[in-house]
């Protein structure tokens, strides 16, 4: 008997819940959610995020200097920067467009409301380790670049058929930086400043919403544009930003890319589509003035855009460790191992939307680093399989998904 | 009792796919096997290999010693035995020829021509520099620079490196590695069987369908790039190179006992047929279909890319059979995964 009861219980059960839904939703502003991210004021788009291109597109860059000898430690800063020592205005990029920008990489790193706003130790401490990555890489490896590796002695190592370039405790500093900028720049802006309530509620922002009354000389509320930065951050390199998902994953080398990488992985297969979902109707909800539903989507960004970084952190310690017990190993592992340092360096930009707090925080974050890296010659010559592989089983409980599901 | 039941279907599941592979391992003696692969595969491949080389590097010295039309000739007949005896070796990089990255040293291409003539003396233990020697610098030197005799030394230089690798790995599979090799015959990811198939499969997929055919073809991208074929300079080299490959992939697959047999010990079937005689079937349709082919993969594709896109759709059928119904049918896990490229 209970048997025959079960399926036909089941099948109720969507439909119980849509109908509380849709009572929930009957006293709140009708929310009107397009199917791409496009929104207008009187016929004019109000969707902007010129800035969040613009940042990523210095990132391009200067990422990609950090493997040209010819480069000097005064140009990567001034990349890195945009000016010089002594704040003069400096050209370093390939483009005019960038170099007459007067936004900077550095100035929005470790720069998100939520953590930093009163939290400037922490904020200098984490801008000048990433400005150490830079002027390491060209004092320890660039003099090294056609030397051999080995522990205690910078150069390259092989990778496969790629060729890879280490420090003397065969950390990649390239790697290390560009995906540290991936929690320090990208997603701390994102989640925890511009889709931060304590950021889109301040001001005169909710009352400008309400009254629908743009900034000066522009077509969007303050707080539309807010939302807009949180989203360049993502999708603002994509070549159809208001449809990205056709090209999720090739449009930086950045949090779009891994937003890709993790939603290929099938276990987690539909995250980017959530994440841009997430996007559309918390704008939605802010034309409407919905600020509830609009923090609820806040919330479902923080948790699945702090999952990417802990996801793609833990699939590299795995591999890492694979290599680590190959032929080919210790060397072999450093490229992922690379990749997992600046990981799990961006774990302490995650928010869990529960506690509003980072999933792990700055001090757990230099634990788990220690444990994975010495700033030695030994460093990760010293590393032992097993000891990476508990450091990615360590994230992926906190986070809870499996170990498994991020290794494969 | 109802929640057991939801479970049910995955239990069955599990059933059907474990069964015959725990049930009938122990009937299939995995040790014979790599005793098979490795006395009458990998080692001759090794000593072949490595007499072929020390041949070339011979005939190098004698060209360089006196460089004439007859001396260059013998040369260039010795880089093409040599050439064609890698094809036969290059499957097998597990042990010994991973450790020492042989194939990375001997055969990446497309070379760096510019770095070929301008800075001779790279250290060719660097990893940076694996796209500078080997057959692909060879092959520019000796049919791509008008005058090989100019390069006599780097050509010297060039063959002795892939002597010193060859014997290398070659000593360290005849002093103590073969038996290591066959004796570690269980089923695990670090075990002999599980990493010489990973090893066999990904030059499958990589070097033979990827490297000597897709990548030539465009299938990676919108064009055909006829100057990522094999051999390009040589220019009526690269279909001997292709087949002599496919022929070592087959053969590593077909004789006895090797994987077919395996399988047909498993009776293992695709659509009522047994699935070894569905991938022996593959191997002559990729055969069949190359036969046709110009004898240079460039020229090919200038002239008639599509036949050329019908011997990579016979690969690929292949890289199938093999690699989702093989392996799961010997329980063998995929160990490699695509680079993400940066």
């Amino acid at each position: 008997m209970t048997m025959t009861r079960f399926p036909a219980l089941f099948l109720l059960f969507p439909i119980l819940f849509t109908g509380c839904k849709d009572d929930d939703d009957v006293p709140a502003p009708i929310v009107e959610v397009p199917d791409s991210y496009t929104f207008s004021r009187g016929g004019q788009s109000t969707v902007a995020f010129d800035g969040q291109s613009t940042r990523i597109a210095m990132a391009e860059e200067l990422v990609a200097a950090l493997r040209d000898t010819s480069r000097t430690e005064a140009e990567l800063l001034a990349m890195y920067r945009n000016e010089g020592p002594n704040g003069e205005d400096v050209a370093p990029f390939s483009t005019e467009m960038l170099n007459a920008s007067d936004k900077s990489i550095r100035s929005k790193v470790a720069a998100g409301a939520d953590y930093f706003a009163a939290n400037v130790t922490d904020a200098a401490a984490i801008r000048s380790t990433l400005e150490s990555h830079l002027s390491r890489q060209v004092t320890e490896v660039f003099p090294a670049w056609n030397t051999l590796a080995q522990a205690g002695q910078a150069g390259q190592i092989a990778d496969g058929t790629s060729t890879r370039y280490v420090n003397a405790g065969g950390l990649e500093y390239n790697q290390a930086f560009a995906k540290s900028l991936i929690g320090a720049l990208m997603l701390d802006q994102a989640i925890n400043n511009y889709l931060s309530p304590a950021v889109l509620d301040g001001g005169q922002n909710r009352e400008d919403q309400v009254a629908g009354t743009p900034e000066a000389g522009q077509s969007y509320t303050t707080m539309e544009h807010e939302w807009d930065e949180a989203y360049g951050y993502v999708f603002g390199a994509a070549p159809d930003a208001a449809s990205p998902l056709a090209t999720v994953g090739e449009d930086d080398r950045f949090l779009n890319e891994y937003l890709g990488q993790v939603d290929r992985d099938a276990d987690f297969a539909g995250i980017a589509e959530t994440v841009f979902r997430a996007f559309v109707r918390g704008r939605a909800a802010i034309v409407a003035g919905d600020f509830t539903e609009r923090d609820a989507q806040t919330d479902i960004l923080q948790a699945q855009l702090s999952k990417v970084i802990a996801v793609r952190g833990t699939f590299y310690l795995a591999r890492g460790a694979d290599a680590l017990e190959s032929p080919t190993g210790p060397q072999a592992s450093f490229h992922a191992l690379s990749e997992a340092y600046g990981f799990v360096y961006s774990l302490q930009f995650t928010q869990d939307p529960a506690t509003g707090a980072p999933y792990f925080t700055r001090q757990e974050v230099l634990g788990l680093l220690d444990r994975l890296y010495t700033d030695s010659a030994d460093g990760f010559w010293g590393v032992d399989a097993a000891s990476v592989r508990a450091l990615g089983e360590e994230i992926a409980s906190r986070f809870g998904f499996s170990f498994s599901a991020a290794a494969n | 009792m109802s929640r057991l039941l939801y479970l049910l279907p995955f239990l069955l599941l599990a059933c059907t796919s474990d069964e015959p592979t725990t049930e009938e391992k122990a009937t299939f003696d995995r040790s014979a096997m790599l005793a098979h692969w490795a006395d009458n595969l990998i080692v001759p491949a090794y000593q072949n290999f490595t007499a072929a080389a020390r041949a070339l590097d011979a005939s190098v010295a004698a060209y360089a010693a006196a460089p004439s039309a007859t001396t260059l000739t013998v040369a260039r007949g010795e880089f093409e035995t040599a050439y064609l005896s890698w094809q036969r070796l290059s499957p097998f990089m597990v042990g010994p020829g991973q450790e020492l990255r042989l194939r990375e040293q001997i055969n990446v291409y497309p070379t760096d021509t510019a770095r070929l003539l301008g800075q001779a003396n790279d250290d060719l233990t660097l990893p940076s520099n694996i796209d500078v020697q080997g057959f692909p610098a060879l092959d520019y030197y000796l049919y791509g620079t008008g005058d090989p005799a100019r390069f006599a030394t780097e050509l010297s230089r060039l063959t002795a490196r892939i002597v010193e690798l060859s014997a290398a790995a070659e000593a360290a599979w005849t002093g103590g590695y073969r038996d290591t090799y066959v004796a570690n015959s269980g089923n695990s990811a670090t075990a002999s069987v599980d990493r010489t198939v990973n090893v066999w499969l990904e030059w499958y997929e990589r070097n033979l369908r990827a490297g000597k055919v897709g990548i030539p073809a465009g299938i990676f991208g919108s064009t055909p790039l006829p100057d990522r074929a094999e051999a390009p300079y040589h220019g009526g080299l690269s279909k001997t190179l292709f087949l002599e490959a496919l022929d070592a992939a087959d053969d590593f697959f077909s004789s006895d006992p090797s994987l077919a047999a395996y399988l047909d010990a498993l009776e293992v079937r695709r659509d009522g047929e047994l699935l070894s005689s569905r991938i022996r079937a593959q191997f002559r349709t990729a055969r069949d279909r190359a036969a046709g082919l110009a004898t240079d993969f460039a020229t090919q594709v200038r002239t008639d890319n599509t036949a050329m896109l019908q011997l990579y759709d016979a690969l690929q059928a292949n890289v199938v059979l093999i690699k989702v119904d093989m392996l799961q049918a010997l329980g063998i896990n995929v160990d490699f995964v695509d680079a993400d490229g940066d």
